[in-house]
């Protein structure tokens, strides 16, 4: 089952955006994921159920990559 | 005159008896029953501006704001229901655990009132920051979403703000429902002296998170409602995938833990019913109960109220209950079409001065009266920056929005147009002008992003269909009868331009 990704439509930049829709997993665009703090201090995934915070969307989804091989 | 006004936040309608319940349980909620039974029972009520502080500025100052901008503070140029009752020498109070009011992205809506009571701790009120590790506390197991990275970090909104604030809740009367309706009767009690008075009461119950003591924590379950599997305050979105993804137990708990929290709000309730009744205050005091939405609790695979759930009737179509001494038509359905908006003005007309009620509200006392039989052939609702949805009562119209085109954001503050709850920031883009049809005075105006709630136009026949599970798609003129009557409201409102564009209605637009 592929992944399940989602992120809050405020938290990510055009190109963050880009990015996430090409991935190899089902991604949900929120308009809020109800964690206004930590969505407000930076990047901010939610990756199968799992919040994850993190430097870059970019990173986020690298070790989200890394940790699904 | 004496007016009641209560708001039990987000009532699911279908769990009252008096509204035909479609729910397995049996649901008790006698003091409800008992006090629809003696008021005008509203059929075909609609939220207009949602969720929570949109719905009071409709409550308070009658304007539909979702058009405009989102969730934001009352503005300048607004003038509220309290504000217009000082000048008639009438004595107001707010009585409220709905810590929304005094919280981030909110402003201006206690202040005017004589007199207000805040009830502390509900959902993430920034009450107390003891125990310093809330894992230690018995409910922690139970929150429905974790925390990213720190369970005790300094962000906004962090879910262990309510394992810190009932941390020390043994008994039932420590839940807010019962301070909230005690401290409602001891000021009914306590006030006798004042002629004319305005008691407003927001309980945020029976809003998640659904936290109980016993008895009613195991009321319609015969689970341990205590188990750590099991969360009471379940995340928003799809029931079968992500952070919301609930199992048929799972959610019957979370179903179970609703129902249980009506039930204790019912039976705190009826101690404001007991006291109307000791002081025979009902033939001179006007009684206004309802809710400003609902909660998916897994209808159409949906829990709570997320952002990219169509807004089925589950969330829109509200409970409504006038009680008025003299009204003709106290005691019978009324099957009119009204709006939370129209809240506005029949609270002002009350105390005769409908003339000071907002631009979009209609006073419901000439339905009342028996006077006309409708004020209002359309009802619009929605969330800012999503589709937008409208209503003849027979059908309902969800109208979807093109998430790539964005909207406006209207307001003399600079809000944060998504994240409500955080400290605003600076918009160095913002123009002003006069941009409100309704108000003479400059306000900012800044672009934000739009966001779908789907992709198609959904058309119910909601008299045949309440539960708007057959989409109707082989009726085009139906579909295109309520597209009319949608873009009519909206050129009613003189609705900003750029709504029309992103709606993809430029070319049905009249003016």
């Amino acid at each position: 089952m592929p992944r399940y990704v989602e992120y809050c439509r405020t938290n990510v930049t055009a190109d963050a955006r880009t990015t996430l829709a090409k991935l190899d997993a089902t991604v949900v665009e929120k308009c809020c994921l109800r964690r206004c703090g930590a969505c407000n201090a930076g990047p901010f995934l939610i990756i199968d159920g799992e919040p994850r915070r993190g430097e870059s969307h970019a990173a986020l989804v690298k070790t989200h990559r890394l940790k699904s091989e | 005159m004496k007016l009641l006004f209560v708001s039990i936040d987000s009532l699911n309608r279908h769990f009252l008896d008096v509204y035909d319940p479609n729910v397995d349980l049996d649901v008790e909620t006698e003091n409800l029953d008992r006090f629809a039974e003696r008021s005008a029972v509203f059929d075909a009520h609609y939220a207009g501006s949602l969720p929570c502080m949109p719905a009071r500025r409709e409550w308070l100052t009658g304007t539909q704001e979702f058009l405009w901008r989102p969730w934001g503070p009352i503005e300048p140029f607004d003038t509220s229901v309290p504000r217009a009752l000082r000048a008639e020498d009438v004595i107001t109070e707010l009585i409220t655990d709905h810590y929304h009011y005094f919280q981030h992205g909110s402003g201006g809506y206690y202040e005017d009132f004589n007199g207000f009571e805040f009830i502390r701790g509900h959902e993430y009120d920034a009450w107390k920051t003891t125990p310093r590790e809330p894992s230690s506390s018995p409910i922690h197991d139970q929150l429905g979403f974790a925390v990213p990275d720190d369970p005790s970090g300094f962000g906004y909104l962090n879910p262990v703000q309510y394992v810190r604030n009932a941390d020390g809740f043994d008994q039932e009367r420590d839940s807010f429902a019962p301070k909230v309706f005690s401290e409602t009767a001891d000021w009914l009690r306590r006030n006798e002296k004042w002629d004319d008075w305005f008691l407003y009461v927001d309980s945020f119950d029976v809003h998640e998170p659904f936290h109980l003591p016993e008895p009613y924590a195991s009321m319609y379950t015969d689970e341990d409602p205590r188990d750590p599997e099991l969360t009471f305050w379940p995340p928003y979105g799809r029931t079968d995938r992500g952070e919301s993804e609930l199992s048929e137990r799972e959610l019957d708990f979370v179903r179970s833990q609703f129902a249980g929290k009506l039930t204790m709000t019912d039976r705190w309730f009826g101690r404001v019913l007991d006291v109307l009744d000791d002081r025979n205050l009902w033939e001179e005091t006007v009684v206004v109960v309802t809710s400003d939405h609902g909660f998916y609790l897994g209808e159409h695979g949906w829990v709570g109220k997320p952002f990219e759930a169509p807004l089925y009737n589950v969330l829109a179509h509200t409970p409504l209950f006038i009680w008025h001494p003299d009204a003709a038509r106290t005691g019978e359905r009324i099957e009119a079409l009204t709006a939370a908006v129209d809240l506005n003005a029949t609270l002002l007309d009350v105390f005769g001065i409908v003339e000071e009620s907002g631009p979009h509200s209609r006073s419901l006392l000439p339905l009342l009266d028996g006077e006309v039989d409708a004020v209002r052939d359309w009802a619009l609702y929605g969330y800012w920056g999503s589709s937008v949805n409208v209503t003849d009562s027979k059908y309902t119209y969800l109208h979807p929005c093109n998430a790539e085109i964005g909207s406006f954001c209207h307001s003399t503050r600079m809000i944060n147009p998504h994240s409500w709850f955080t400290p605003p920031k600076p918009r160095p883009d913002a123009a002003s002008g006069e941009f409100l049809p309704y108000a003479e005075v400059p306000v900012w105006r800044y672009a934000a992003p739009s966001y779908a709630r789907h992709s198609e136009p959904l058309l119910f026949d909601v008299e045949e269909d309440p539960w708007q599970e057959k989409r109707l798609t082989s009726d085009p003129d139906e579909s295109d009868r309520m597209c009319d009557l949608l873009v009519a409201a909206l050129d009613e409102l003189e609705t900003p331009s750029h709504q029309y564009d992103r709606l993809n209605l430029a070319s049905r637009r009249t003016e």
